[in-house]
């Protein structure tokens, strides 16, 4: 134990260093900055971190390298901030980790507790960031070896326990669900195949040889299907005018406790795993807490919870994503692949040295992230409602503005036209499944993971040679491909509870 | 449709307010704007208010559009786009930022860094290759895009020579690496178990074809191994191939040198040899692959400027001017040295010279391996 | 949920939900037609047909499965209605119409003119708004995005095809 106690007071004292370097107005005024501009890029829908940080890059060459890189970090954990804005408002997940957001979220915006749901998910942002850079504080180290012994066998079990989430996302009818998963993996098939080369249904144009990129069918599906199902109905009556508070209640603190703690170390953990880190953790903490809820059914009817999980886990995957960043030069997401660019641009290696040659720069990075993260709750907190007064312009106004938003979403994501195309496509697609009740999120979650499933599912029999009881051989893979049963088999009897509660609903219901 | 009155109603009124914002607004307008103002109102015309309002901005256009289309000055007049045909944060990404930012400083005029990825760079070579040839649509090249990807794949819709290359920025040479705790210390070593067996082993790629891929198969061809008889892993990218060796998955690859420095420096993986014709000043315990007698282990991957097919001269010169003065320029040296990307000259026939010979065996090897289409 | 139609006038759910599947049902069978001539399996290995066919098979089956459940299922709620005639169909294909417009636009005459054009016929055309109110929001809304992109995000917007500014 005097081991631990020692390296308490080092960890302390190192960090107390960081603090007296993030102090100083300059890296103050730019950790603000970076954080500011974190949120604004992460309202806007289609604007992820990745194209932000990108921009972003030229200006900070010209500052110290702590400094700049303050300010970039801050706009990669402000995004995430952000992003859970336009999903909660708009029903417009600005990337794939705010869907599970949108889900819950903007069922309570159409209640009216716009408010409370943006508060939440700041609060849980807040807090669940702050989980995770103490984790990242303490365990850096120790823990850059985990994400060196997930190879490719460990993945696919990793995104097949992802996959299995498309039963808990169907919503309705579980063959419309799977149908929609299914969708979602052909459509990631389009485009060069990564591992023969081969095109697949793109029929010679390069345009579909590069790929559906899962933003803009996130922004067809959601945003332009959205606003196309709105104008059936008398479009001004989208939302109801009476805002019921603006901060979370007593009741959702009490409804969350556990939510946020659980949230924070799921996050935490899948952040550590290089792939689809910040999504993968939202959707399976939106997972988890819908499996241990005592109230399932209320999960995509406007649950608090599940905002709270979706919005920790994705702040906390952040924090986690910067262990192997920091420790080993590996990035875990694209927009962790271009701050370790900005890295190398100020002349900063990654790796253990980077710890022991330039303290200074982690020890103030790390103290900058517990700063920044108090300032996006300070800054978001009041914004919350003026983000929620945004919904009482008339929706008529807002949303041919949304429209041109989502194109220049689509646009920036490859800075290519053909993109809106697809996004608008898909906005027409995602319209009439909502009007046959094909639930959409399953669509974007096999997309997003089906290219890593399939890459690794095939990168593994290589290694084995064919042979399918390499996922069963080794401890990580099988240890997660029983989880995916298990949560398979929740999910279903979960499914089967809901659906006896629903028809005891109906019956009850049928007389008026 | 009660409606539409009532919301009639509601925006006249807002409309009026905000005249009037606009109006007092308008004093403080910058003395260009007012002296379109003072055209319209010599006119003689009474301008409504809305159509002011489509005719300011539109003003304002044209006139950006036409101050720097000019044609009298030389060139660049205005902004030019150097298009990425990779996702932001990779290594050409890098590169062509620090020369973008460089050259903007030297030239006065903007260079923005556009990304266009997708289908392994083109993408972004199509869009340059459509765009106009005067000069504002350049490409930041790569030797995977422009040399590799053309040799093996038939279908491409351009060949390796459409672009004019005008010149090579900066070298990357690649590390040949296996895991921290493996046996191997020399690449003779590894070359002989591999001869021996070949089935036993798995080698790692980032991506199909690429440098990474082609150079292992260089490898093992000189040293008498049937590329095709080891087994190839193709995972998704650098990172991932890196962390692969690391971890033990798969036995050894051959990435670049920018990239593994990390984990080298971590102890977790072993940098065997080095693809240059001279050691790398980042990592000088590594030999080269000519000194250990593999002098077939020489690919190098490069970054380089082209433009659209048949640039104008001017284009081209100042470019190649350009490129050629900031190699004299310490910082851009020490910039891109930084990014792990070491500055490295070429001209324009020199570069197509030398590209030629690249394609031939690209070629060659791409039969080879297996991997032409 | 959305669809609460109620009277019989309109397009019932039920006719809606059999096409619906069998749009499913072609498409999943013209992508297991489409895998044809790619490589299920590379010696033992699958190919990059394998996840393509595997997926168009289960798509095909669970489409049959929902086309005969969408028959069978009694129409005792097919009063509810798939599309809503009369003005909510009006401002549907209004707005997809724009949006067709909108995206053709933006390659003509860049993405400033087009969103002012397109923000303007939205405004005019399903907010009925008057002439001057829909003018100034499309103008102030298109400089304040084309401000905050262009100049505060440095985002460079794709060059028109008609009238190439800058």
């Amino acid at each position: 134990m005097r081991g631990s106690g020692c390296v308490g007071m080092e960890v302390l004292d190192k960090l107390l260093l960081g603090f007296s370097v993030a102090f100083t107005p300059e890296n103050l005024f730019y950790c603000f900055l970076g954080v500011f501009m974190g949120t604004l890029i992460g309202v806007l829908p289609g604007f992820g971190p990745t194209a932000g940080i990108a921009i972003l890059i030229p200006a900070s060459v010209a500052l110290p390298p702590t400094t700049a890189l303050i300010m970039l970090a801050g706009i990669y954990y402000g995004s995430m901030y952000g992003g859970s804005t336009t999903a909660i408002l708009i029903n417009t997940p600005g990337e794939a980790a705010s869907i599970p957001t949108a889900l819950d979220g903007y069922k309570m915006a159409r209640q009216g507790r716009a408010g409370p749901a943006l508060g939440m998910s700041a609060i849980s942002s807040f807090i669940a960031g702050t989980v995770s850079i103490v984790g990242l504080m303490l365990l850096a180290p120790p823990l850059a070896s985990v994400a060196l012994a997930f190879g490719p066998p460990e993945y696919f079990s990793l995104m097949f326990v992802g996959l299995t989430m498309v039963v808990s996302l169907s919503g309705k009818s579980l063959i419309k669900g799977i149908l929609a998963g299914s969708f979602g993996m052909m459509i990631s098939t389009v485009g060069m195949d990564p591992i023969s080369g081969e095109e697949r249904f793109c029929y010679g144009s390069i345009q579909l040889g590069a790929g559906i990129d899962f933003i803009c069918v996130v922004v067809g599906l959601f945003a332009i299907s959205e606003i196309l199902c709105n104008a059936e109905e008398s479009l001004a009556s989208v939302f109801e005018t009476k805002l019921k508070g603006l901060l979370p209640s007593l009741q959702d603190w009490i409804d969350c406790k556990w939510t946020l703690v659980r949230s924070s170390i799921l996050g935490f953990l899948i952040g550590l795993l290089p792939g689809a880190s910040a999504s993968v953790s939202a959707f399976i903490a939106y997972d988890v807490e819908k499996k241990v809820s005592s109230h399932p059914e209320k999960f995509g009817e406007g649950a608090i919870e599940g905002v709270a999980a979706a919005e920790g886990a994705n702040n906390a995957a952040c924090g986690g994503g910067m262990v192997p960043l920091l420790t080993l030069g590996i990035p875990p997401s694209a927009p962790l692949a271009i701050l370790l660019g900005a890295l190398m641009i100020h002349g900063l290696r990654p790796g253990p040295l980077l710890f022991e040659q330039n303290p200074n720069f982690v020890w103030g990075l790390i103290a900058s992230m517990y700063i920044g993260n108090a300032m996006l709750l300070l800054l978001n907190l009041p914004l919350v409602g003026f983000w929620a007064s945004l919904i009482r312009i008339p929706y008529h106004i807002l949303a041919p503005i949304v429209l041109a938003l989502c194109f220049i979403g689509a646009y920036s994501v490859r800075n290519n036209m053909f993109d809106v195309w697809i996004a608008l496509f898909f906005g027409f697609i995602g319209f009439f499944m909502r009007k046959l009740e094909f639930p959409a999120a399953p669509v974007v979650l096999a997309l997003v993971l089906g290219p890593m499933a399939e890459n690794a599912l095939r990168q593994s029999l290589t290694i084995s040679r064919g042979d399918f009881s390499i996922f069963l051989t080794r401890p990580i893979s099988a240890a997660l491909l029983c989880l995916a049963i298990v949560s398979l088999l929740l999910s279903i009897v979960a499914r089967w509870k809901k659906h006896q509660k629903a028809e005891a609903l109906i019956e009850s219901t049928s007389e008026d | 449709m009660e409606k539409t009155s009532e919301s009639g109603g509601v925006d006249r009124i807002h409309f009026r307010r905000l005249t009037i914002v606009w109006r007092s607004r308008r004093h403080q307008e910058p003395p260009s704007q007012r002296k379109e103002e003072g055209v319209m109102k010599k006119r003689g015309m009474r301008i409504g208010l809305t159509r002011r309002f489509l005719l300011l901005p539109l003003c304002a256009l044209t006139l950006c559009g036409g101050i720097q289309g000019g044609w009298a000055q030389e060139y660049p007049t205005k902004t030019i786009e150097l298009i990425v045909p990779f996702p932001p944060g990779g290594s050409t990404d890098l590169t062509a930022r620090v020369v973008a930012t460089h050259l903007s400083k030297k030239w006065g005029r903007t260079i923005s860094v556009v990304n266009k990825p997708g289908s392994g760079g083109a993408v972004g070579t199509m869009a340059v290759l459509r765009a106009k040839n005067d000069g504002y649509t350049m490409l930041m090249t790569v030797i995977s895009a422009q040399i590799l990807n053309p040799a093996i794949e038939s279908k491409l819709p351009y060949k390796w020579d459409d672009p004019t290359h005008i010149a090579r920025t900066n070298i990357s040479p690649l590390v040949f690496i296996v895991k921290a705790d493996s046996p191997w210390t020399d690449l003779k070593h590894v070359m002989e178990d591999v001869k021996k067996a070949p089935e036993k082993y798995k080698y790692g790629t980032a991506g199909l074809g690429g440098p990474s891929t082609f150079s292992i198969g260089q490898l093992l061809d000189a040293a008498g191994v049937d590329p095709l008889k080891v087994t190839r892993v193709v995972l998704q990218g650098g990172a991932p191939t890196i962390t692969a060796v690391a971890g033990g998955h798969v036995d050894f690859a051959s990435q670049n040198l920018c990239e593994v420095i990390s984990m080298i420096e971590a102890k977790k993986i072993r940098g065997v040899a080095v693809t240059s014709p001279e050691r790398a000043k980042q990592l000088p315990q590594i030999p080269t692959g000519r000194e250990l007698g593999y002098p077939d282990y020489d690919l190098i991957g490069w970054n380089g400027i082209a433009g659209p097919s048949n640039l104008p001269a001017q284009v081209i010169t100042k470019w190649d001017q350009g490129i050629r003065d900031l190699m004299h320029d310490p910082k851009f040296i020490e910039d891109m040295e930084r990014i792990g990307a070491p500055p490295s000259y070429l001209g324009p026939t020199d570069l197509k010279n030398t590209l030629e010979k690249e394609y031939k065996r690209a070629v060659l090897f791409g039969e080879k391996m297996g991997l032409r289409k | 949920m959305l669809v609460q139609g109620g009277t019989s006038k309109g397009f019932p759910m039920k006719n809606a939900n059999i096409i619906g599947a069998s749009v499913v049902f072609v498409f999943s069978l013209l992508s297991v037609i489409a895998v044809k001539g790619m490589s299920i399996f590379e010696s033992g290995i699958p190919g990059p047909g394998f996840v393509p066919l595997a997926f168009g098979l289960l798509m095909l089956i669970l489409s049959i499965a929902l086309l005969v459940q969408s028959v069978m299922t009694p129409s005792a709620n097919a009063r509810v209605s798939f599309v809503k005639r009369g003005s909510g169909l009006r401002d549907i294909c209004m707005i997809s119409a724009s949006l067709i417009v909108y995206a053709g636009c933006i390659h003509l005459f860049g993405y400033s003119m087009a969103t002012l054009l397109f923000l303007f016929a939205l405004l005019k055309l399903v907010g009925n708004y008057g002439y001057r109110f829909s003018l100034m929001v499309s103008f102030i809304a298109t400089i304040v995005l084309y401000g905050i992109f262009q100049y505060g995000l440095g985002m460079i917007f794709p060059e028109p095809y008609l009238f190439p500014f800058s």
